[in-house]
């Protein structure tokens, strides 16, 4: 969320260009599953926005920027808002980009691969497969996103969650994975990359056991709803994305989160996994 | 040729007997008058070339800033005993100015306190600044914190209203700043008698890299306090023992001093010495120890020996005496040739008696069989020169030529042991020929039995033929499979493995790296300015395999002016912090509501980080949350009216140790420029030369003696810059040289034996079957090697040239017998001599015995390969060799043998 966050924020710099009379343009986080922003998380956005709107020479009153951890609410906000960028994962593309017309930009470069994956994990010595965790209870903050994004394009449609498991999302996987090392109520807990791969490094992951990995899927970070005023400013906002993190402001922000930058993405790319979405397969 | 030669010594012993051992008496006199001016040269660094670009670096470095490799007094006990003892150990040792040029031992904080704001990164400064300028608010708020609920409440509104951001570094500060402030109130209430002491040093100092020197008020400690190390330069780099013991005794003498003039330290402060000097010292007495009490067990077992199978004081004497003359005499020879032994070659001359006493076992035991066979002695003794000496000289000589060959390597230590062993081996081999049949043919022997006709039934029964084929290809399944297994023998690069563990100065600095921010050695880097070390010191701090970077360009901070003038500015608004104390009327349960608040903010924290994959966050955010959780526990634990009185202690602590980093704070606003000049003298001197060269000491995060890790931290040090040196530098050249020197000395050893043979046999043939049971038990070597699970070391090696040159002569001295009687199948030759053999393997074996059980694990797995090899060429020799050559030479056709 963090990262989406600074993401954000340093981008609003490049809606300078708009005039006062126009509704601000819309900045929107989506980080489903994470952790409410906070008067921290809304200091450091106002902050930088501050920041970009000196350094481009633009008024940062003409932004706006919002940020949600609920799907819907943030469908619903830029059904109102249109002029807007988003910053967001590939399931709240897929399952919004139809109704709001939504327009993949560019992807988190982070230091990985540049794909996504998901992770099931159990503890050591209460389930050795998936098929002893038939019905039992799996946790996780990605079990916020759409449904169907989770089953048919991360799991491939061959593992219905819903029938599988007993779903509990949280946005509290650290407290869900303490709690499973325990054995105390939680029996299994679904990851994304960053929070498997922070998991690796600490001593909890010793006693805990992947059940299951998905098929790597490409990230999206940014996209935008397609109106002539988003169209307009699309190739300057990408271009001030890009390249942020090369900024002597925006450098120690991208290290600190392990954001490289954002890389452009092409459609086509995308198009596979559109189709198979949108066909449910 | 050869033949000529032999009948020569022959005749002269013979005809000029008297002459011969007047000439041995006064030469082995001259060789005991030379031998006191030889040396023994214990010093590493003498092994390297002294033109090599690396050591006339290092030496040229010491000849500017003197020695740089510190003998390190460890004092361990209690924590204000060591420290409050420390100043008349230190003293002491000073005292000692003919050894010593130093000591350095504790950092003058008061110094470095009143100017601390100049030791921030100016980045830090100026944010420090916008928050002092630009929040005029969180000053307010700090004189609205009057108590220690205000403070529970400020941190809580701290979350919900971030007032300030805070550099991830310096967000990790605060969390270690809270976790210790936590700590410190369970301590007040879990300890009733506990009172607060200098917490002002323990908050700054939490997570700081100098922190154990700071909370060790400038001592160099251990971690946890009970080890305080005092650094010793001493006034010479040498590495000779001849330095090194009178130094370690003059600081021993000093450490005995302190105790006699207060008896109260001694059973309190345990003192030990580790650091560069003590490990060397170690080693040369360790290997010296082992070799001394080696070459005692050597000479008495080989007397033993000789005693058994001799049985007569006559005959023993006749094969020693030649030796011991020969020995004094190669010995004295040394000592005009090169002036000194070495570690190598000094270690290697306790294995020379048990291996050269063969020569003269062969002439006397051949001498018997010929007297036994109806040969008058003057005939016997002819014979056995001439025959028995014939493959007796040829093995000598190979030997020796093999020696020499290894006198071309490269590495000085090999050279030099080469150089030594070959002047040996010549000496004793002349002595033992013109000796023995001196003595012989004055003193006589007593007639023996031939084996040959045992020997001969032996051979030809059909068990014997059937075996020698079955046993050949045994033994090249197995020479097949030993060379397979040896390629994954390691060589084990790191030279405090073959130290014994137990050692102080090894225990020492095992504990001093894992206790302690400090390491026993560092590499040295140079430069020629202030401005170029400093630029060089942030370079090295950012290297993976560098543990801590010490220079003056932490001593003398950069940007002083700008940082003078941002301080200056931070004086008017830092002039309103005001820290007001007024004692809060909170219960227990308020402590505990506002602690449980603060634990879940802590909680929340801690989930945002895991979700950015921030895990030294979530670390550092859960010790935090545990130390409040033990908080909370020692709050309900203890009763409500003593745990309000505690933490009614434990707050005025706080604001007590506030109101003096407020004050200290106002001593830094009227910080003055820091310059070389104004710091402690010692400290300059250990970081600046008296030419104006600067250094900056980079310690290694990983052994020094651990040459594959040494790799990596050099090739680091040489990509910031070229100028390094110092022992890691050297040691690594020195470990490379070792490993290129002793293929080096294979090479031309192997080249010199060959060629030799080629001369002497004048047949490709013999000269392979004679070099064919050294090949045989080289192999056969790396199988007991590897399933014995030992690796290769610096010491170890160095056997494989030594069993090049003695295991060579077994051969030799088979075709030779062979050849001798070609009627005779190659095993009859070789049982024919089998009791000569047994009995020169048994004295062989026990010079080498004797060096297997020492301590030095360099020099017992020196011993213990050789002991393998030379026993592996003795059965290749006896029973491998003579079957092959039968095989080859006889199975064809047996009534008509060929020979080569």
């Amino acid at each position: 969320m963090t990262k989406l966050t600074v993401a954000l924020v340093l981008s609003t710099g490049a809606f300078a260009a708009t005039t006062n009379a126009a509704p601000p343009i819309q900045v929107v986080i989506v980080y489903v599953g994470g952790p409410d922003a906070g008067a921290e998380g809304q200091k450091l956005i106002d902050q930088l926005v501050a920041h970009l709107a000196t350094t481009t020479g633009e008024p940062a009153g003409q932004w706006q920027g919002s940020y949600f951890t609920d799907p819907a609410a943030a469908a619903a906000h830029l059904a109102k808002h249109r002029d807007a960028f988003v910053l967001g994962g590939l399931g709240f593309f897929l399952s919004q980009r139809r109704a709001l017309g939504l327009v993949p930009l560019a992807r988190l470069a982070t230091n990985g691969d540049g794909t996504e994956r998901y992770y099931i994990l159990a503890h050591k010595e209460a389930h050795s497969s998936l098929a002893t965790l038939k019905g039992k209870t799996l946790w996780g903050s990605p079990l916020y996103e759409d449904p169907r994004f989770l089953e048919v394009t991360v799991f491939g449609g061959k593992l219905p969650l819903a029938r599988e498991f007993v779903l509990k999302p949280t946005n509290r996987p650290l407290s869900a994975l303490r709690k499973l090392e325990k054995q105390q109520g939680v029996d299994a807990v679904l990851l994304n990359s960053v929070q498997y791969e922070g998991l690796l490094r600490m001593p909890l992951y010793d006693k805990l056991k992947i059940l299951y990995t998905s098929e790597p899927i490409p990230t999206l970070g940014f996209m935008m709803i397609d109106t002539p005023r988003t169209r307009e400013l699309r190739d300057k906002i990408l271009a001030t994305v890009s390249g942020m993190c090369a900024t002597e402001q925006g450098t120690p922000v991208c290290r600190n989160f392990g954001i490289q930058g954002f890389a452009p993405i092409a459609a086509a790319k995308l198009a596979p996994l559109i189709t198979t979405y949108d066909q449910g397969q | 040729m050869q033949n000529r030669l032999l009948e020569l010594i022959v005749g002269f012993t013979r005809s000029r007997g008297t002459a011969i051992l007047i000439g041995f008496a006064v030469a082995t006199l001259l060789g005991a008058g030379l031998l006191t001016r030889l040396e023994i040269s214990t010093s590493q660094k003498a092994l390297i070339p002294t033109d090599h670009p690396v050591q006339a670096e290092f030496l040229a470095f010491v000849e500017e800033f003197g020695a740089v490799d510190n003998l390190i007094v460890v004092l361990e006990g209690e924590p204000e005993t060591i420290r409050s003892s420390a100043d008349f150990f230190a003293a002491a040792l000073r005292a000692e100015t003919a050894w010593v040029k130093q000591v350095f031992y504790r950092v003058d904080l008061d110094f470095f306190a009143e100017r601390a704001l100049l030791f921030v990164p100016t980045a830090e400064l100026r944010r420090g600044e916008e928050v002092l300028v630009n929040q005029a608010s969180l000053i307010e708020r700090v004189a609205e914190v009057r108590n220690l609920a205000a403070i529970l409440a400020a941190m809580d509104r701290g979350f919900g209203e971030p007032a300030v951001e805070f550099h991830p570094d310096a967000v990790t500060g605060i969390l270690r700043g809270v976790e210790e402030m936590m700590r410190e109130w369970r301590r007040w209430l879990e300890d009733p008698t506990y009172h607060a002491e200098d917490l002002v040093s323990r908050l700054f100092a939490t997570g700081h890299p100098n922190a154990a020197l700071v909370k060790a008020d400038g001592y160099l400690i251990s971690r946890d306090g009970r080890m305080l190390f005092l650094l010793v330069q001493p006034i010479s780099s040498s590495d000779e023992a001849a330095f090194l013991r009178p130094f370690h005794a003059a600081m021993r003498a000093a450490v005995e001093r302190v105790f006699a003039d207060y008896p109260s330290l001694r059973g309190q402060v345990h003192v030990g010495f580790t650091g560069l000097p003590a490990h060397v010292l170690t080693e040369i007495e360790t290997v010296f120890d082992d070799v001394t009490s080696g070459a005692s067990v050597a000479v008495i077992l080989v007397v033993l020996i000789l005693f058994v199978g001799f049985r007569t004081p006559r005959k023993v004497a006749i094969a020693v005496i030649p030796l011991v003359a020969g020995m004094v005499i190669s010995l004295g020879v040394v000592t005009l040739v090169l002036g000194r032994l070495n570690l190598i070659s000094a270690a290697f001359m306790a294995v020379m008696f048990g291996m050269s006493i063969d020569f003269g076992i062969y002439l006397v035991r051949r001498t018997e069989e010929e007297m036994g066979g109806g040969a008058s002695l003057a005939e016997a003794v002819r014979v056995a020169v001439t025959r028995t000496g014939r493959g007796v000289l040829t093995g000598g000589l190979t030997t020796a030529c093999a020696f020499f060959g290894i006198g071309l390597s490269d590495f000085t230590g090999f050279a030099e042991l080469g150089i030594t062993a070959g002047i040996g081996t010549l000496v004793c081999l002349t002595a033992v020929f013109l000796l023995v049949p001196v003595l012989l043919l004055r003193f006589g022997a007593e007639p023996k039995l031939p084996a040959l006709t045992v020997a001969r039934d032996l051979a030809r029964a059909p068990s014997v033929v059937q075996l020698r084929v079955a046993l050949v290809l045994v033994v090249a399944l197995l020479a097949i499979w030993a060379v397979h297994r040896g390629r994954g023998i390691a060589f084990d690069y790191n030279a405090l493995h073959l130290l014994p563990r137990d050692t102080e100065s090894t225990t020492y600095q095992l504990r001093m790296e894992a206790e302690s921010d400090y390491a026993v050695s560092a590499a040295m880097v140079l430069a020629d300015s202030l401005e170029e070390i400093r630029s060089i010191t942030t370079r090295l701090r950012t290297l993976p395999e560098v543990l801590r970077v010490e220079s003056l360009a932490d001593l003398v901070p950069a940007d002083q002016a700008e940082k003078l003038a941002i301080i200056r500015r931070c004086r008017a608004p830092l002039s309103k912090v005001e820290i007001a104390y007024q004692p809060g009327d909170a219960t227990v349960t308020d402590y505990q509501a506002g602690l449980a608040r603060l634990s879940q903010r802590f909680a929340d924290a801690e989930e945002a980080a895991f979700n950015a994959g921030r895990v030294e966050l979530v670390e550092r955010l859960g010790k935090v949350q545990d130390e409040i959780g033990s908080l909370e526990l020692a709050l309900g634990n203890a009763p409500a009216a003593l745990a309000l009185q505690r933490t009614a202690g434990f707050e005025r602590s706080i604001f007590t140790t506030a109101r003096s980093v407020v004050e200290l704070a106002h001593r830094w606003l009227e910080a003055r420029p820091v310059t070389e000049e104004q710091l402690p003298s010692e400290l300059r001197a250990r970081m600046r030369s008296s030419q104006g060269h600067y250094l900056a000491y980079v310690f290694p995060k990983g052994s020094v003696w651990d040459v594959d890790f040494l790799d990596r931290f050099v090739a680091q040090l040489k990509e910031v810059t070229p100028r390094i040196t110092g022992f890691p530098v050297t040691h690594q050249v020195y470990s490379r040289l070792v490993v290129d020197g002793f293929i080096q000395a294979m090479l031309y050893s192997l080249l010199a034996v060959i060629l030799l043979l080629a001369f002497d046999f004048r047949r490709a043939d013999a000269v392979i079957l004679a070099l064919l049971p050294l090949v045989i038990a080289v192999a056969l070597l790396q199988l007991v090697i590897a399933y014995g699970g030992k690796s290769y070391n610096f010491a170890n090696i160095a056997a494989f040239p030594v069993l090049l040159g003695y295991g060579v002569a077994y051969g030799v001295n088979i075709v030779n017998r062979w050849r001798e009687r070609p009627t005779e199948t190659a095993w009859v030759s070789a049982l024919t001599i089998g009791k000569g053999v047994v009995l020169s393997a048994a004295t062989t074996l026990a010079g080498i015995g004797s060096i297997t059980v020492a301590r030095h694990n360099g020099v017992s797995t020196f011993g213990g390969f050789l002991l393998a090899g030379v026993i592996l060429c003795l059965i290749s020799a006896v029973f491998i060799l003579p079957a092959v050559i039968d095989l080859l030479y006889l199975s064809a056709d047996d009534a008509q043998e060929k020979k080569p």
